[in-house]
């Protein structure tokens, strides 16, 4: 889940959404569980009135976006965000951290560690087994 | 041997690429402005490709000198993008208060270090004139205060041997001239060496020896590799960190420093084409 606007300037879920998506994603996690259009509709009206259209069309484009996932209902459809508030905040964080390091000129620069997908794992075993032996040892 | 070897590889694939690039300057006023100079290989190279009947002409050769400033131009105007991209990035993530705490406690200029807003470990030097540490709060979270300084160490030595500047000169190099493939493999076995020298420098300086080191370099790995990644295979045996981790594991580790023969092959035919010119 990859968000491209991200926006430095803005504060909490806004810097990853738009001011009604951050609304909306607050309405699903604060509610804990799956909820209609038609509920989200009316957490979002204790604040400011809505129309069931605009909300409806923001939720199916975070669906698109992979953020809220969307189940069928009897009636209605159920949606539900993928990931917790900081599983989600967490997800971003590294991706923004990834991009940092990754997109930075990407020659110019001199990474602690990079080309994290040509480690070989069995060195990286390895090197955690001594470093545990130098633990018991001391 | 990796300090002597590094140096090496900086000066020679440098003046490779010094050379060339005078070669074409020379060519290019001679084509373009008429201005005729004595010595220009370029010249002398579609002359000789001509006379052994190699079907190679003044437009190829001027496709292969156009080539070279394009790809030139592309990446430097990429790179001060990027450059320019990533400044009002930290500016936005930095935390000044970490930063000035941190840079007081390692004894660096306040402009040396910034430690940014982010969840993901993140350690790396970056600039070209005057490089800067970027830390990420996440790694401060992470490590051990000796794995801090162990990681601290070996970004200081990045930052004094002004690594990024040399790094992007070599890949400009690389880029540029894209027909001489053993400046790629130089450039491959530079960033491999300055990572060695800084680890090698932090196991020496930071007082946690190569435990401390190689306990950084494990949770840096450990958290940074995703899942689903491809697991690693022979072709990455020589990869940088491959090295760095088989050197922690046994410091007699020697890797090969023995250049590709094919890369080697064609870059010696372009160069000594134009050498044996001369």
């Amino acid at each position: 889940m990859k968000l491209h606007n991200f926006k430095f300037h803005g504060n909490g879920l806004e810097r990853f959404f738009g001011p009604l998506e951050a609304r909306i994603m607050t309405a699903l996690w604060e509610a804990e569980g799956e909820l209609t259009i038609k509920e989200v509709q009316q957490a979002l009206n204790k604040d400011k009135a809505m129309s069931f259209n605009t909300v409806m069309t923001v939720m199916n484009r975070l669906v698109d976006k992979g953020i809220l996932s969307k189940k069928a209902n009897s009636k209605s459809h159920l949606y539900r965000p993928v990931l917790t508030r900081d599983e989600f905040l967490e997800a971003q964080s590294k991706e923004l951290a990834f991009e940092l390091v990754q997109e930075f000129g990407s020659r110019a620069v001199a990474h602690m560690v990079d080309a994290l997908e040509q480690v070989d794992p069995d060195l990286l075993d390895q090197l955690e087994r001594q470093l545990k032996q130098h633990k018991k040892e001391r | 041997m990796w300090e002597a070897r590094s140096r090496w590889l900086l000066a020679t694939s440098l003046s490779v690429s010094a050379f060339v690039a005078a070669q074409m300057a020379m060519f290019a006023l001679k084509v373009v402005f008429g201005i005729k100079l004595p010595f220009v290989l370029f010249d002398y190279c579609v002359a000789w490709f001509r006379y052994i009947g190699v079907p190679i002409s003044l437009p190829l050769m001027s496709a292969v000198f156009v080539s070279t400033l394009v790809f030139c131009a592309r990446q430097i105007v990429r790179e001060a993008v990027c450059a320019r991209r990533f400044g009002r990035m930290l500016r936005r993530t930095a935390d000044n208060r970490l930063s000035r705490r941190y840079a007081r406690r390692f004894g660096f200029d306040r402009r040396q270090l910034t430690i940014i807003r982010a969840v993901a470990p993140v350690a790396m030097t970056v600039g070209f004139f005057r490089p800067r540490i970027v830390l990420s709060a996440g790694l401060l979270r992470m490590l051990e205060p000796a794995e801090l300084a162990a990681v601290v160490a070996h970004e200081r030595h990045h930052l004094r041997r002004r690594d990024p500047l040399a790094l992007f000169a070599l890949s400009l190099s690389r880029t540029a001239l894209w027909y001489v493939p053993l400046l790629g493999w130089a450039e491959d076995k530079y960033r491999t060496a300055v990572e060695v020298l800084a680890d090698r420098h932090a196991i020496a300086a930071s007082g946690g020896g190569a435990e401390a080191l190689g306990g950084a370099l494990l949770k840096l790995l450990r958290q940074g590799r995703a899942k689903g990644m491809p697991t690693a295979s022979a072709s990455f045996a020589d990869a940088s960190i491959n090295v760095r981790l088989r050197l922690l594991l046994d410091p007699r580790y020697s890797p090969s420093w023995r250049p590709p023969l094919d890369a080697t092959l064609l870059s010696i035919a372009v160069l000594a084409l134009l050498a044996a010119l001369s």
